[in-house]
């Protein structure tokens, strides 16, 4: 990703890295397609959610966990492409609201566009639920019930990078400067 | 996210992980000894490296909470 600014990455530019991917994860035709239509659904369903404090759009957050699932299933020589569409889209139903949407709508499109009961049941899975709030610790043992093995280990994969880059470029100048 | 709550959600994380990490492979194992799961000591070495990596992460965060809230205290202490 380097090269990309943080805070202004086109979606042609993010499209470019995420061939790069395929190609190194050797990706069928079939394949290829199925991640670009969730890489558009959540690309374009985060849109319009507000940035985040590190001044990047919120997309690029997802992009990097899907970047760091991609890379972590090629150093162990497996791939589950069901997982992969899922950590792309696992926030756009949650974030629906605040990128002027609604949950129905962002649920309807995945359901429509991917046509794969799979990943629709790991992302609905992964949403907290809106109504009465869902918190944390409820939500997790909500994961911790269910049989699938791939939406206990999908939550644990999305929270591998705690902060960015751009943040902890940001962190590490504040600190340089307050050394001077 | 205030450090209070991002150090809350960090001592959740550390409690419920290894439960789901323990379940994982608890199903990813009877799934591969099924026949269904094809490559599954791969995700069995997949999931447990994904754990120890949050586990250090976790540790590491912990650490610079904790310290940024006992100079915090300190502070408020010399102001006092």
């Amino acid at each position: 990703m380097q090269g990309l600014d943080p805070t202004e990455p086109t979606k042609e530019a993010l499209q470019e890295v995420i061939c790069k991917v395929f190609s190194h994860l050797r990706l069928r035709e079939a394949e290829r397609l199925f991640l670009l239509l969730a890489f558009n659904i959540s690309f374009d369903g985060h849109n319009l959610t507000p940035r985040r404090a590190s001044g990047e759009i919120y997309f690029l957050h997802v992009f990097r966990q899907f970047i760091c699932a991609a890379f972590l299933m090629s150093r162990h020589q497996v791939l589950s492409i069901k997982m992969l569409a899922a950590i792309l889209l696992h926030g756009t139903v949650e974030d629906a609201t605040k990128a002027g949407s609604t949950r129905l709508l962002a649920k309807t499109t995945i359901h429509l566009i991917l046509q794969d009961e799979d990943v629709e049941y790991m992302v609905m899975c992964l949403t907290k639920k809106a109504s009465p709030k869902e918190e944390r610790r409820a939500y997790l043992k909500r994961v911790l019930s269910v049989d699938v093995w791939e939406v206990l280990e999908l939550n644990p994969l999305t929270q591998t990078i705690t902060s960015s880059p751009y943040r902890r470029c940001q962190r590490k100048s504040s600190w340089r400067k307050s050394l001077k | 996210m205030p450090k209070k709550k991002q150090l809350e959600k960090i001592l959740e994380v550390k409690e419920f992980y290894p439960r789901l990490e323990k379940r994982a492979l608890e199903l990813i194992e009877k799934l591969g000894q099924d026949g269904s799961l094809p490559m599954y000591k791969n995700w069995m070495r997949l999931v447990e490296q994904l754990h120890l990596t949050l586990q250090k992460n976790v540790r590491l965060q912990e650490e610079r909470y904790k310290k940024e809230f006992a100079s915090l205290w300190s502070h408020a202490y010399v102001e006092r």
